[in-house]
């Protein structure tokens, strides 16, 4: 799929994520949107994040969880349309070497197909009313104290 | 011309406070208070709007320490008889949000904001550290003017100071905070009351500053206010009866002014060393150990939705540093409101146990 050829990045200017005890958290901050992803979809966050396109990803996680790269590679393409989609990551252009994607630990648990786990009821409750300025569109950094 | 509408509009707004509070019959209260442990100058025009707006700071009360970081000054339109010189067009600021009811607007450069709700407006100069607003009438205020005073415009000053306004509750006990996130109609007014009814410290129901603080986090208290539906207030018996809803339309919730009721229960800080969720229509009261992520979930959820301005990535990032520092547990509702303060002190003897 050439769609999903490349690099990958978290939509920094919208996304807020942090991975709290092996859980990955996005908040899309526009609309307040919230996300979850867990084993392996942290995983390949982390990996994506790191700068590693499809192919390294699936043959790290392959590698982690002793399972043929091919399967991973194929659920990996749904989970990257699906982030795509939900503008949590966005194509990026290449920033060198990636860091080392055999680094984490040894995985435990058996493999799972990587899901994304989306709460709109935040989302919702925003768009109900009309968009409410963040803050970050009132920067003003002579505001800071001297 | 944007540029030079705001400072006009500045202008124009200090020009009639001076004019109100020069009056010859005003009736002009002053005090100084700390926010967030930053001296803080509240100055006001007409007694009425004194009476009120004093009031939810009262247990920020501090000496006069010289330099404000900031200086608010507000006048009673009715009472002074000096009408707000600025219109609906809120000082010509360019960029205009709806927000909270209301209407938010800034200046390109930030620097000024405003935000206008019904007949009353203040705007807000970060560089001068200075807001200076006016009141249709001080008598008639509604329950957020009269309970959260000018929490919009403090989000920002708050913002500047890298204080994070969160919808969050916050009581105390033990030297320590435990902080109480959650949307409306989650139970955060009824618990942070019952908790202080029974011998619990108080600092907030509603919004609440948080402030990282080398490597630990303080809780601010911002108002000394609880606002309860008059059948939750009925729960707690004779304190029901202090509670305030005079000129507070029927559809809204009167007002518990904290500081009158229970001065020696208030705080103005506190480290922060847990996180409590709740969830009513529990069969009894019970504590559970909760995930993190849940934690972070459930600030993301009511922070997101009703901090105005909303936070942005800076401020959940200090989010996920807190959830990750201190324990987060679940707290089941039941019925008897007499379990409560006993399990949130069994989370504070806890946290204060293992330490952050």
């Amino acid at each position: 799929m050439t769609d999903l050829e490349g690099r990958f990045a978290p939509n920094r200017e919208d996304v807020a994520a942090k991975v709290i005890d092996g859980e990955l958290i996005a908040i899309r901050l526009s609309d307040g949107t919230y996300y979850s992803m867990e084993q392996v979809g942290t995983r390949a966050w982390q990996l994506i994040e790191a700068g590693h396109e499809l192919s390294a990803v699936a043959r790290a996680i392959a590698s982690d969880y002793a399972v043929p790269a091919e399967r991973v590679a194929g659920d990996l393409r749904g989970l990257l349309r699906e982030l795509l989609a939900e503008s949590l990551i966005v194509p990026a252009a290449d920033q060198g070497t990636p860091t080392d994607p055999t680094a984490a630990p040894a995985a435990a648990l058996p493999y799972q197909p990587p899901r994304l786990n989306i709460y709109r009821d935040m989302g919702n409750l925003l768009a109900l009313d009309p968009p409410t300025p963040g803050i970050d569109d009132l920067l003003f950094r002579d505001g800071k104290p001297e | 011309m944007i540029q030079e509408a705001a400072p006009a509009a500045m202008g124009l707004m200090e020009a009639a406070f001076a004019e109100a509070s020069g009056l010859p019959s005003a009736r002009v209260h002053e005090a100084a208070y700390a926010f967030a442990g930053r001296p803080v100058r509240l100055r006001t025009a007409g007694e009425a709007l004194g009476l009120r707006t004093h009031r939810a700071f009262a247990h920020l009360r501090a000496a006069d320490a010289g330099a404000a970081e900031l200086s608010v000054a507000l006048w009673d339109e009715a009472e002074t008889g000096i009408p707000c010189p600025i219109g609906p067009d809120v000082a010509d600021l360019d960029r205009q949000w709806i927000a909270a009811g209301g209407i938010l607007a800034a200046s390109e450069s930030g620097r000024y904001v405003s935000f206008r709700y019904q007949d009353s407006v203040a705007l807000l100069d970060r560089r001068a550290r200075r807001i200076v607003g006016c009141r249709g009438a001080g008598s008639r205020l509604s329950t957020g003017e009269y309970s959260k005073p000018l929490v919009h415009l403090l989000s920002i000053w708050y913002h500047d100071r890298n204080v994070q306004l969160l919808h969050a509750g916050l009581i105390a006990a033990r030297g320590g905070g435990v902080l109480i996130p959650g949307e409306s109609g989650t139970g955060k007014s009824t618990t942070c009351v019952a908790g202080v009814v029974q011998g619990l410290e108080f600092l907030g129901d509603d919004f609440i500053g948080l402030e990282h603080v080398d490597g630990g986090f303080v809780g601010h208290s911002v108002f000394g206010t609880a606002c309860l539906a008059r059948r939750d207030l009925n729960r707690f018996g004779a304190i029901a009866a202090r509670a305030v809803d005079d000129g507070i339309p029927e559809e809204e919730k009167p007002i518990l002014f904290l500081p009158e009721v229970f001065p020696e229960r208030l705080r103005a800080s506190v480290p922060v060393r847990a996180v409590v969720l709740l969830r009513v229509g529990a069969e009894r009261t019970e504590l559970r150990p909760a995930a993190r992520p849940e934690a972070m979930r459930a600030f993301a959820a009511s922070t997101l939705h009703t901090v105005v301005p909303r936070p942005g990535r800076e401020a959940l990032a200090r989010l996920g540093a807190l959830v990750e520092r201190v324990p987060a547990w679940w707290l089941l509702l039941g019925p008897d409101l007499d379990d409560l303060a006993p399990s949130l002190d069994r989370v504070l003897s806890a946290a204060v146990r293992h330490g952050p």
